[in-house]
Formats: C-alpha cells, sequence, structure tokens
C-alpha cells in the first residue's frame, strides 16, 4: 500500500506536503480548496503520491451512481468506530481531489498520512490515473449506468476504462445485483459481493421502462432472465446460455418495511431515504464497512440507524398553498429521474404535480444533446394520480416533445421555459403534493427562485430522491 | 398501411434511437395514414421484402458487430429490399455495418460488411464528441450530436448525406460531408440526436417519401414542440458558431 522510502523524497522534499497544506488554507477561502492545491502538486511532483506511506486500508468508491452517499456513509460508519478517516467526500473525485486529500493529511517528515483509514471517492475513467500512484486496498463499484453520455460515450466504453484502473491485488466490492459492474468479479478471487434482496423492494414485473440495459448479458451477449428486478436491469439476473448469475452476497437487504431497511435477516436500519437506490448505498456501506474495514456488524448497523447526511439532495418546501419536495438529480443520468419519478408515484395521495427543469446540461463541457430525455421512463407519468407536470427551462419544449410521444396527456402539460414564469405557475396552477426535480446545473433557478415564495428547509423525511 | 421494420430496438439502443421509428408513426398518423412496426432481432425475422422501411439505430461497437453477423443472414433480401426501392435509414455505430469493411483497431480483426455503401469504418479506442451543424438540399439546416468511435471513409463513387457546416469538435472541417446517401432511398448518418426528433424538417421529408404524396400539415402538440425545440437548440449553436440559417458552404 505504501510507496517505498524514495530517496528523491528525502528531508527537503516535505516540499509538496507543506506546499499542498498551504494551497488548502488559502484554496478553501477562495472555493478551491479540493482542487486546486492537488493539481499543483500534481504538476510539480507528479510522482509525490507514489512515496505516500498509506494506511493499510485504502478503500477507493466508484462507479455511475450513489459513489458519494456511500462514501458519507463508510466515513461515518469509520469514525463510529473510532477510526481515523482521511477522505475526499466533501472535494473533488479527480484525481487533483485525491491528490489535495491524502497530501494536505501527511506529515512532512514521515510523509505517513495520519489516518487508519482511506475512503476516496473516484471517477469512473479517472481511477487509471489515480491508481498508477498507488494500489487501493480495495475497490467498491457500486454500479455503471447510462451516465452523461456526451462525455462516456456508453456503458461499454466505461467498463473498459474503469478497468485499467483496477489494480491486480486490489480486492473488488462488488453490486451482485448489476450485471456488468458485477462483472468485474468474473474468475477474480476474493471479490466481495453485496446486495438487495428485499420483496417490498423488488419492481412490479409488468413496469415497462424506456430501454432495459439487462435484456442481454454482458459476458456472452445472449439474452438474459431475471427472478426479481429491483429498478431497471438491477435485480437477480441470470444467462442460461454461459451461466453468468448473480452471486452469492456477503451481505444483503432482506427486508425494507415500516421504514426501516433490515441486513442479512439481523440488523435493522432506519435509512435517511427510503428506496431502492438508498437500500443499495446501505448495503454497499454495510459490507465495505465490515469485509475490508474490519468493522463489527453491529457497529456498522447503529452508525447507520437514522443517519441523515447533510446532502441537500430533498430539500421540502412550500409554495402557494401546497407543499413540495424539491429531488437532485443529474441531467444525463436516467437512472437519477427514474429513482425520483417512482418517489413522486408512490405519494400516498390522490394528486401531484411534478416540475421538471432542463435549462442546461453542463458547467464544464459544451452539450446540448437531449437524446438522454428518451431513456427516462416519462412515461410513468401518465399516471392518473399526476394532475400536472411543468416544464421548464431552455429544453422544456424537448421534454414536452418527449412526454406527449410518450404516451402523457397533453392535458396536464404546463410547457413554460421561462422560468419566473414557471414559478408563478408552480404557485397557481399546481395540484396537490408538488415533486420538483432536476440537476446540480439548475437547482438553483429553481431553489434561489423558491426563497421569493417561501424558505425551504432541509428535509428530514423518510422518503425521496435518489442521485448522484 | 405502412411497413416499418425497427431493427435490434432492444439492442442497438443508444441515445434515444427507439424513437425514431414511434416519431414517424406519429406524423404519418397526422396524415391519417397507419403504420405497422415490425421488430427484426436475434431469432425473430420480420418480413424485410414486404416493408416500406428499415431503421437501424446506433449501439456500442461490439453490439453493431454482433447485428452485422445476425444481418448477414439477411443480406439477399436486403439486396431484393433496396432493388424495389425500400427506404433504409441507419444511424450511428450503426452505419458500419452497411460499408464494404470494418477494422477494429481495438482487436485488429477485420470485418465484412454488407457493402451497401462504397466505404471503409474503422473503430478506434478513442470516443469523440461533437456538436454539428450541417446542411442538405438547398441549404437546408440539420442539429445534433455525434457521439462516436468509428472514423467513416467514403470512397470516391460514394455521396454524403450532409455537408457540415460546424462542428463542436472541429473532427469535421467547415465543408466536409457527413453520412451516406444513396439515391432517394438510402440514408446514413453518424449524428444521433435522435436525428429525426431534433430535425421536425428532416422527419417531414421522410414521412412524405412513406406517404407517397405530398404530406398533410400537422398541427399536434409534439410536433409543434418539436419545431420549437429545434429553434431554441440551433440558436444555442448558431450563437457559438455564427451559422446562420441562411448561410451555405
Ligand atoms: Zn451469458
Amino acid at each position: 500500500m505504501t510507496g517505498e522510502g524514495h530517496k528523491a523524497f528525502s528531508e527537503e522534499s516535505m516540499l509538496d506536503i507543506l506546499t499542498c497544506k498551504l494551497l488548502r488554507a488559502i484554496g478553501s477561502k477562495i472555493g478551491r480548496g479540493s482542487s486546486l492545491p492537488g493539481l499543483v502538486c500534481k504538476k510539480i511532483w507528479p510522482k509525490s503520491l507514489r512515496t505516500l506511506k498509506l494506511p493499510d486500508k485504502v478503500i477507493a468508491v466508484t462507479g455511475s451512481n450513489g459513489k458519494t452517499s456511500t462514501v458519507a456513509l463508510l466515513c461515518n460508519i469509520a469514525e463510529k468506530a473510532g477510526l481515523k478517516v482521511v477522505s475526499n467526500r466533501e472535494g473533488s473525485n479527480q484525481t487533483e481531489g485525491v491528490v489535495t486529500a491524502l497530501l494536505s493529511s501527511a506529515d512532512p517528515r514521515t510523509r505517513k498520512v495520519d489516518a487508519d483509514v482511506v475512503i476516496l471517492e473516484s471517477d469512473e475513467r479517472f481511477c487509471q490515473y489515480t491508481f498508477r500512484e498507488f494500489t487501493p486496498s480495495h475497490i467498491l463499484i457500486t454500479n455503471l449506468f447510462r451516465d452523461q453520455l456526451t462525455r462516456n460515450g456508453h456503458r461499454e466504453f466505461v467498463k473498459g476504462e474503469l478497468q485499467k484502473g483496477i489494480p491486480d491485488g486490489t480486492v473488488l466490492i462488488l453490486n451482485a445485483n448489476e450485471p456488468l459492474s458485477c462483472s468485474y468479479g468474473s474468475g477474480r478471487e476474493g471479490t466481495v459481493y453485496y446486495g438487495v434482496s428485499a420483496p417490498e423492494l423488488r419492481e412490479d414485473p409488468g413496469l415497462e421502462h424506456a430501454y432495459d440495459d439487462g435484456a442481454y448479458c454482458p459476458v456472452c451477449g445472449r439474452k438474459m432472465e431475471y427472478d426479481f428486478r429491483i429498478s431497471g436491469h438491477v435485480g437477480s439476473f441470470e444467462c442460461r446460455k454461459c451461466g453468468y448469475r448473480t452471486p452469492r452476497t456477503a451481505h444483503s437487504v432482506t427486508k425494507a418495511a415500516n421504514g426501516k431497511f433490515v441486513i442479512d435477516s439481523t440488523w435493522e436500519i432506519r435509512p435517511q431515504i427510503f428506496n431502492e437506490a438508498y437500500a443499495q448505498n446501505i448495503s454497499a456501506a454495510f459490507t465495505t464497512a465490515v469485509e475490508a474495514m474490519g468493522v463489527d456488524p453491529s457497529v456498522a448497523a447503529e452508525a447507520l440507524d437514522g443517519l441523515e447526511l447533510d446532502n441537500g439532495r430533498v430539500v421540502e418546501f412550500r409554495i402557494g398553498g401546497h407543499s413540495g419536495r424539491f429531488m437532485l438529480c443529474k441531467h444525463e443520468n436516467s437512472m437519477a429521474y427514474n429513482a425520483a419519478i417512482s418517489t413522486a408515484l408512490s405519494d400516498p395521495s390522490e394528486a401531484v404535480t411534478v416540475v421538471f427543469i432542463v435549462d442546461r446540461l453542463s458547467r464544464k463541457y459544451v452539450a446540448n444533446d437531449m437524446s438522454w430525455l428518451w431513456d427516462i421512463d416519462f412515461h410513468r407519468l401518465a399516471d392518473d394520480k399526476v394532475r400536472k407536470i411543468i416544464l421548464s427551462g431552455g429544453f422544456a419544449h424537448d421534454a414536452a416533445e418527449r412526454l406527449l410521444v410518450g404516451g402523457v396527456p397533453e392535458e396536464k402539460l404546463i410547457i413554460e421555459p421561462d422560468l419566473d414564469r414557471m414559478m408563478d405557475d408552480v404557485a397557481e396552477r399546481s395540484e396537490g403534493y408538488i415533486y420538483a426535480m432536476t440537476c446540480f446545473t439548475d437547482q438553483y433557478k429553481f431553489l434561489d427562485r423558491l426563497k421569493k415564495y417561501s424558505d425551504p428547509s432541509e428535509s428530514d423525511s423518510k422518503q425521496g430522491g435518489k442521485t448522484e | 398501411m405502412i411497413s416499418i421494420i425497427a431493427a435490434y430496438p432492444d439492442f442497438l439502443d443508444l441515445y434515444g434511437e427507439y424513437s425514431a421509428v414511434r416519431l414517424l408513426e406519429k406524423r404519418l398518423a397526422c396524415g391519417d395514414r397507419q403504420v405497422k412496426v415490425s421488430t427484426l432481432t436475434f431469432g425473430r425475422y420480420a418480413e424485410i421484402e414486404k416493408a416500406d422501411m428499415i431503421y437501424v439505430g446506433a449501439g456500442t461497437e461490439n453490439r453493431m458487430l454482433a447485428a452485422l453477423e445476425d444481418l448477414r443472414g439477411y443480406a439477399g433480401q436486403l439486396k431484393a429490399f433496396l432493388e424495389k426501392g425500400g427506404i433504409l435509414e441507419v444511424s450511428g455505430s450503426s452505419m458500419a455495418i452497411f460499408c464494404n469493411r470494418i477494422t477494429d483497431q481495438r482487436s485488429g480483426n477485420r470485418y465484412e460488411g454488407l457493402g451497401v455503401f462504397d466505404a471503409e469504418a474503422e473503430i478506434t479506442p478513442k470516443r469523440r464528441y461533437g456538436e454539428l451543424i450541417c446542411s442538405y438540399g438547398d441549404g437546408k439546416k440539420i442539429i445534433g450530436a455525434v457521439n462516436s468511435s468509428i472514423d467513416f471513409r467514403r470512397n470516391s463513387g460514394q455521396k454524403e448525406m450532409f455537408t457540415v457546416l460546424w462542428d463542436s469538435s472541429k473532427r469535421f472541417q467547415k465543408g466536409a460531408g457527413e453520412g451516406m446517401r444513396t439515391g432517394e432511398n438510402v440514408y446514413a448518418s453518424e449524428i444521433t440526436g435522435p436525428l429525426i426528433c431534433r430535425n421536425p424538417r428532416l422527419m417531414d421529408e421522410i414521412a412524405e417519401k412513406l406517404y407517397g404524396d405530398s404530406l398533410p400539415e400537422c398541427t399536434d402538440t409534439w410536433y409543434l414542440e418539436a419545431w420549437k425545440a429545434y429553434e431554441h437548440a440551433f440558436g444555442i449553436l448558431s450563437a457559438e458558431s455564427h451559422i446562420r440559417q441562411d448561410e451555405t458552404v
């Protein structure tokens, strides 16, 4: 795990660590505390991570969805277990964020990272660069979903890119229910699997999706079958041709009822968000804590029970006499929106309004591609419970075309690209409880305008949107 | 009754490709013309000879190669279909299926294509994403995105489908040809979006060929929204590229 004591990094070369600490202190004042120090240090001392002395447990978390939440859950468990944690949980998940987290917590003289466990979130495409410098003891891969295809091309391409970042000797922790990422474990001894099997979280077998990434086996390419599905292509799968199937799990969410998840029919956890996506995060964090960090299962369960992450992903509000919930999703990620749609449809009342905003795709990239809209299960909004659907932002017309072609009745739609006028529509024309969903690139276009109407407060709901 | 075959819709299913056939169906329904959509996929034959149109959408490179092997079994029917003037529309990576040859740089393997286009395809390990404005016909503009790792090279006898006016990735130079077109019935483009969803004029033109007469106007909201979406997207790309609607190469 550790770099050997390189001669190149003797006493005088503590400069990398000192520079990083200094830049981090300055950077945090200008809002670039997580990426800038690492970026600068990586440029000047490209090999400095190789000579750091890391603890035995270095756990990397990657995958399309759920990694930020899972890292936060893991950090909480580790701290509850009395372990000293170093993590990039608040910062960048690209290589420079990892460099910042590690260098800024290292002792300049001994080059030892002051931690019992390092927990790192890593972008799927960046593992190949980050883990060239050191070998994590474990890599947890949450899933490979359709995500930011303008940047990622498609899932098979991301699988190949991530494969380049998995060092020999690293133990993999994989989602037994997601066929593509689970296939990293084929023929790899010591791989640990986690899952969700709770009957209450299984999808209605009649539910149709816009696409099915579970239709064909990722190993041999033939038709695949499912015993049950949790959401989309996540479930208990089996290829009758090559025998590839959901492997046996080390730990699994076996029951979900009365606002509680039960792990291994034993450990009860009251989750912050009661849905199938969060159940996967809980299962991933529990399994990693127990199997990779050696935390006692009772301690892991206790740490997760009732844990509220301060992630701002669910905000409750009131507007025009209606209550509502804002759910942070991710443009170009159909699974995130599908989970939010499921939450809206599982509302116990008879009438809900859905607000969907697409104004800008990315803060970083030129992207006006709208093809991802066709991957979201918008057709489900044809449900009678959904009385009004308010579409806004520059791409409201693309969304309208998508929903109408998907069979959503025209009379439900309010198409208002202008964001200010949209807020008036939300206040005046909503029916029932409001579910508003958009991406972090567009969230403040809604949340800031909301302040004129009401004071949003952080949610403590037991149900909510799932994202990342 | 118009008959459209969606080829491998659950397999070549990236970038919302399935919706192209659904939109054509809706557009034709606007002209009171019914459409029968059949699926051609592994182990499931659709009557190619009797179809008016076949649509082949974009998939991953590996899936495209698997679909090629399956389609090879229908080469005779496909030839007869094209000879009688059946409309073939191909999108994204699947354009390679219909080229002369495909070289896969990743494995070093070479594959014989179906030879509908006099062109060569090369699968590279590198992905590129670009947003384009192209023109065709008498200066009509289309927009869309290329999300691809395949290089296509048309031989001298093969016509392109579009002329590129602007490409955000700079892979295509201004004035370069994009896609392939043969006669009045075979169209292929790397541009997805999906192309037909984002470009209602092109949708009308293809629908009109299937309709066989001048296509009645459509006042459905979904169709009007498609036009507004096109105008909004063109506006964004135009602001970046300074390409105007009246621009020619
Ligand atoms: Zn198989």
